[in-house]
């Protein structure tokens, strides 16, 4: 727990974090945004849409992939991370209990149990997945985003660059670590230990 | 400015301007997406309470002079026991029928002009390999297939209808589309969908070309 703090404290975690979701959003969206047709009809398989509102349909197929897109460039260049962070873990809490809710049904349909069950869930191109450990991924990644909400570091961020750069002076590290010591209590605890 | 309130600046600025660029993408883009568009629109005549008297659609070979038709009714094939019914009622509830991959492969065999065969997948789908003689209409771009097709479908007394199979539902769209949506639409009860579609057909091991055309054009 003390190593996690540590982490935590020195903003490696926080990194990690960024770099993990950020890239997977990204590589997420890029089959979306190339073929939206496919992802579009992956979306309505779900049935979560009623078929009378075909535009909200048509517009979570153009939108989202781009969400995705843009969040992950967000998280990696370190913009506004907060923000973003938290669409980012709705999305996620958002696409998760559609897979869930989506299970049973294919689980009757296939006549296989939960953990052999697979589908095309649209969520990194087309072909099935194996549904459990999509779950436990997801799990993985909506922890992650929320730390990415709650977590004050800003470890090797653009804002922490932009910040160094208006006070012209300093080595943006040393000025994020000060700015850190500043915000995050944990560090600041740390620091006087 | 509190920690909460720079958060919800920060999400709603993000979804601002990713909605902006994906729907500005969208519309410059040639492939994007008619937002305007119900691109599943048997989905909500399926989800309508079925009728409890269908019409019950002639046979696929009236009409078809050429050749001998093949033996049996194709609409009445139910094959995959309770999961082919399933499939059956769907497609009676769209005024649709199925064909099988036998009576499929019999059709294919007359090598008629009125036997129409048509390719619902994509361009790609339909470029690595399809049945041979069949004409693409992928339904999500109906524009850019429809002529095409209407150089067959007035001749075509019998128009057979598939995608890849499985969970495929493009071979339903497309049937939808033609024997609903389009301009002067073909008649339902000469349009068969063979759900099987390309699994069945590459299962059974029967021909395919490569290409962009309906004989295949790749060496």
């Amino acid at each position: 727990m003390t190593a996690m703090r540590r982490l935590n404290a020195a903003g490696l975690l926080m990194l990690a974090a960024r770099l993990i979701v950020g890239l997977v959003l990204i590589s997420s969206s890029i089959h979306k945004i190339s073929d939206p047709v496919t992802f579009l009809k992956l979306v309505n398989q779900y049935g979560l849409v009623p078929p009378d509102w075909p535009v909200m349909l048509n517009l979570i197929a153009v939108v989202v992939p781009w969400l995705e897109m843009v969040g992950g460039i967000a998280l990696l260049a370190g913009i506004g991370l907060s923000g973003v962070g938290a669409v980012t873990f709705l999305m996620l809490a958002g696409f998760t209990a559609a897979i869930i809710m989506r299970t049973p049904g294919e689980m009757a349909r296939q006549g296989k149990g939960f953990f052999d069950i697979a589908f095309s869930c649209g969520c990194a191109g087309s072909a099935p997945e194996i549904i459990w450990w999509k779950l436990v991924k997801n799990t993985g990644l909506i922890v992650l985003a929320l730390l990415i909400t709650i977590s004050r570091s800003r470890f090797l961020t653009l804002s922490a660059l932009i910040a160094w750069l208006r006070r012209g002076s300093a080595a943006p590290d040393a000025s994020a670590a000060s700015t850190k010591a500043d915000e995050d209590p944990d560090l600041a605890g740390l620091r006087a230990r | 400015m509190s920690r909460i309130t720079q958060m919800m600046l920060e999400a709603t600025v993000f979804v601002a301007a990713a909605g902006a660029i994906g729907l500005g993408y969208n519309s410059l883009r040639s492939d994007g997406l008619d937002l305007g568009r119900n691109y599943f629109p048997h989905s909500r005549v399926a989800m309508s309470p079925p009728s409890t008297e269908q019409p019950k659609p002639a046979g696929p070979a009236a009409g078809v002079t050429s050749e001998p038709a093949p033996e049996g009714d194709p609409a009445g094939s139910e094959p995959g026991g309770p999961e082919g019914r399933k499939a059956a009622d769907k497609l009676a509830s769209l005024g649709l029928q199925g064909i099988s991959l036998e009576d499929a492969y019999q059709y294919f065999q007359l090598r008629d002009s009125t036997i129409l065969l048509v390719d619902a997948r994509s361009d790609d789908a339909y470029r690595e390999g399809h049945i041979p003689g069949a004409v693409q209409f992928y339904p999500y771009y109906p524009d850019k297939y429809i002529e095409d097709i209407r150089l067959f479908a007035d001749i075509a007394q019998v128009v057979i209808v598939y995608c890849g199979g499985g969970d495929c539902e493009d071979s339903i769209s497309a049937a939808f589309y033609l024997t609903t949506e389009m301009p002067d639409p073909i008649p339902a009860e000469r349009v068969f969908v063979f759900e099987g579609g390309m699994t069945e057909w590459k299962e059974a091991g029967y021909p395919l070309v490569a290409g962009e055309t309906p004989e295949g054009d790749l060496p």
